[in-house]
C-alpha cells in the first residue's frame, strides 16, 4: 500500500517508491532466506535499500539496481554480528515456541534449521546458488571472493547440511 | 543435481514464498532521500570547506564585532581527518593524532586516527593528563581508533551504535595518578564502509549538560569514507575462555596470513605466515587461572580441510570446529579455525584436519600451552 502522503510527495520520492515496489519483494525473499525471520528480513531490506539509494546517483546502469541491492543485502547480512545475534535469539525462540508458518513435514524442518545454522557466508552462498540460481562466478562477485572460494563455501555448506540431515535420520 | 540439492531448491522456493511482501514506508523513503542528499552534500563538502575557510579568514581578520558573547557550542563546523568526518562546535579542536604529536606513527593494526578535545591547546600532556594543568574538570576528549575489520563479535555491529560506559560506576572517579579526576568514560565499536572503528569518549565532572549533548551530537554525526583498499586485518572470531574475552585476528602479510589471538587482559599470541596451504598450522594458549583455565587451539588450514578436531593425549573427548572462511584479500589459500577446550589444559594433544567427506588429511601433535603466569 502506498500512503497518500508519499503519493503527494515529490517526483523523487515517487521514483523511490517505484524502485522500492519493484525490487523489495525479491529482496525480501532473499533476505528472509538469509535471516529466517520476516522482521529481520524487512530491516535488512530497508537498510540495504537506503544504502543503495544513497549511492544511486553514481550508478552507471540504473537497471543494475536489483543486483546492487542483492549484493548489499548479502554483504550487510554476512558482515554484521548483530544479525547473527538476532538470529540466534530467533532460533532459541523457535526451539521453544510453535512456528507461525506452515508446519513442515519429515526432514524439511531439519533441513531448514540446518540452513539457518550455517555460517552466514556459507548460507549466503547456498541461497545465491540454489535460490537465486547464480553461477559460481556471479555468486563469487556478490560475496566478493574468488569463484574457487565461492565453490568451496557451497561445498562446505552442503557437507554440513548432509551431516546434519544424517544426524537427524532415525 | 542430487537429492539434497533438489530438496534444498524446493525448500528455499517454498520458504521464500512465505517471506511476505514489504510495504513502502514513508519514513524509509524519506531516509533514503536524505541519504541521497547526503551523498550529494558530501560531494559539495570540499567546496563548502573551501568557502568556509574564506569566511573564517574574513571573520578572523575583519572588523571587530560587538554584541553579546557567542555561544561556545555554536556555530558547528565539520572536520575530516583520516577519512572520518565529525560535526562539532567550532571552539573544539579536531586533529590527526599523529600530526599533532599525540601518538607516534606505528605499524600496529590498531591506530588512533582522530582526536577531538575542548582543550585550548592540543598537546600530549593536555590530552593524556589534563589533571596536571589543574583544570581537568571541564575537559572532554573523544578519540577514534581504526581497528581490524570485525567479521564477528562486538565490533561487527554496523554504524550507528550507542556509546556505553567504559568504566563501572565508582571505578573511574579518580584516575590512578590524578590525571583524569572524576572523569566518566564511554566507548563504542562498530564497522562501517569496510572499516573497523572504536571510539573512546571521556569528560570531566564540570562539563555542562549542553556540552555533553554537543559531545553526543558530535559522535552521532560521524561519517566514514570507504576503506581505500583491502583490509589489512580482520577479526575472524570472538569468544570467551577462562573468563577472558578473546579475538582471533587474521592479518595480511607479505608471505601469507598471520594469525593472532588477543585476549581482554592484554595478552597476545600468534604465528605466521601460514605456510603450506595443504597443512595445518596452529597455536595453543590457555586462558584463565587455576581450575577455570581453558585451552584455545587456533590456526590455519589448507582449503581441502573443512573441519578440525582436537583430542587431548590424556583424558577428555575430542572436540571439533569448522574451518572459518578467511577473506581472499588476507589469504586466499587458507581458512582458519579456533576451538576452546575446557580441560585438561596442561598436556599435549592431537589436532586433525578433515575434508568434506570426513577423511583425515592432516594430523599433528600439539604441545602443552604456556604455563600459568607465563
Amino acid at each position: 500500500m502506498v500512503s497518500t502522503e508519499v503519493a503527494r510527495d515529490t517526483a523523487t520520492e515517487g521514483r523511490l517508491t517505484e524502485l522500492y515496489v519493484r525490487h523489495a519483494p525479491a529482496a525480501q525473499r532473499l533476505a528472509f532466506l538469509l535471516t529466517g525471520d520476516r522482521a529481520q528480513a524487512e530491516d535488512l531490506v530497508q537498510e540495504a535499500f537506503v544504502r543503495v539509494v544513497g549511492k544511486f546517483g553514481h550508478l552507471r546502469v540504473p537497471d543494475a539496481f536489483g543486483a546492487y541491492l542483492r549484493r548489499t543485502i548479502v554483504n550487510l547480512h554476512t558482515s554484521q554480528l548483530r544479525r547473527k545475534r538476532l538470529e540466534r535469539a530467533w532460533l532459541e525462540r523457535e526451539r521453544h515456541a510453535p512456528t507461525a508458518v506452515t508446519p513442515e513435514v519429515g526432514g524439511r524442518e531439519e533441513l531448514w534449521h540446518a540452513v539457518l545454522a550455517l555460517p552466514p557466508r556459507q548460507r549466503a552462498a547456498v541461497v545465491l546458488r540454489f535460490y537465486e540460481d547464480l553461477s559460481e562466478r556471479e555468486t563469487a562477485e556478490v560475496l566478493r571472493c574468488s569463484p574457487a572460494a565461492a565453490k568451496a563455501l557451497v561445498a562446505r555448506a552442503m557437507e554440513t547440511l548432509r551431516t546434519e540431515i544424517r544426524k537427524d535420520e532415525p | 543435481m542430487n537429492d539434497l540439492e533438489r530438496n534444498l531448491r524446493t525448500l528455499l522456493d517454498d520458504k521464500a514464498s512465505a517471506a511476505g511482501v514489504p510495504e513502502p514506508d514513508v519514513r524509509l523513503l524519506r531516509r533514503a532521500r536524505r541519504r541521497q542528499m547526503g551523498t550529494v552534500l558530501a560531494g559539495a563538502l570540499g567546496v563548502a570547506a573551501m568557502l568556509g575557510g574564506v569566511v573564517l579568514v574574513i571573520w578572523a581578520f575583519g572588523p571587530s564585532r560587538g554584541g553579546t558573547p557567542a555561544d561556545p557550542l555554536e556555530p558547528r563546523v565539520e572536520t575530516t581527518v583520516n577519512g572520518v568526518t565529525v560535526s562539532h562546535p567550532e571552539s573544539w579542536k579536531v586533529v590527526d593524532p599523529v600530526e599533532a604529536g599525540i601518538t607516534p606513527e606505528t605499524e600496529t593494526t590498531t591506530r588512533l586516527i582522530l582526536l577531538m578535545s575542548n582543550a585550548e591547546e592540543i598537546t600530549p600532556e593536555a590530552i593524556s593528563c589534563p589533571g596536571l594543568s589543574g583544570d581537568a574538570g571541564g575537559g572532554l576528549v573523544m578519540t577514534i581508533q581504526e581497528v581490524p575489520l570485525a567479521l564477528a563479535g562486538e565490533g561487527a555491529k554496523p554504524w550507528p551504535v550507542e556509546l556505553v560506559s567504559l568504566i563501572e560506576p565508582g571505578q573511574g572517579e579518580v584516575g590512578p595518578s590524578g590525571c583524569l579526576p572524576g572523569w566518566a568514560f564511554l566507548r563504542a565499536s562498530w564497522t562501517e564502509a569496510g572499516r573497523g572503528f572504536e571510539a573512546r569518549v571521556g569528560f570531566g565532572p564540570d562539563v555542562s549538560g549542553p556540552e555533553r549533548d554537543a559531545l553526543q551530537a558530535a559522535f552521532d554525526s560521524l561519517l566514514f569514507a570507504p576503506a581505500e583498499g583491502a583490509p589489512e586485518a580482520v577479526v575472524l572470531a570472538t569468544g570467551t575462555a577462562g573468563g577472558e574475552d578473546w579475538e582471533l585476528i587474521a592479518q595480511r602479510a607479505k608471505d601469507g596470513m598471520v594469525l593472532s589471538l588477543e585476549w581482554s587482559s592484554g595478552g597476545r599470541s600468534g604465528f605466521g605466515p601460514s605456510g603450506v596451504p595443504a597443512s595445518l598450522s596452529f597455536g595453543v594458549q590457555a586462558l584463565g587461572q587455576g581450575a577455570d583455565r581453558e585451552l584455545i587451539v587456533y590456526g590455519a588450514a589448507g582449503s581441502p580441510i573443512v573441519r578440525v578436531e582436537y583430542e587431548p593425549a590424556v583424558g577428555g573427548p575430542a572436540v571439533s570446529a569448522p574451518v572459518i572462511d578467511v577473506p581472499d584479500q588476507i589469504d586466499p589459500r587458507v581458512g582458519a579455525f579456533v576451538l576452546v577446550y575446557p580441560g585438561p589444559v596442561e598436556g599435549a594433544g592431537e589436532l586433525r584436519g578433515l575434508d568434506a567427506d570426513g577423511r583425515v588429511l592432516a594430523t599433528v601433535g600439539t604441545r602443552p600451552p604456556p604455563a600459568e603466569g607465563d
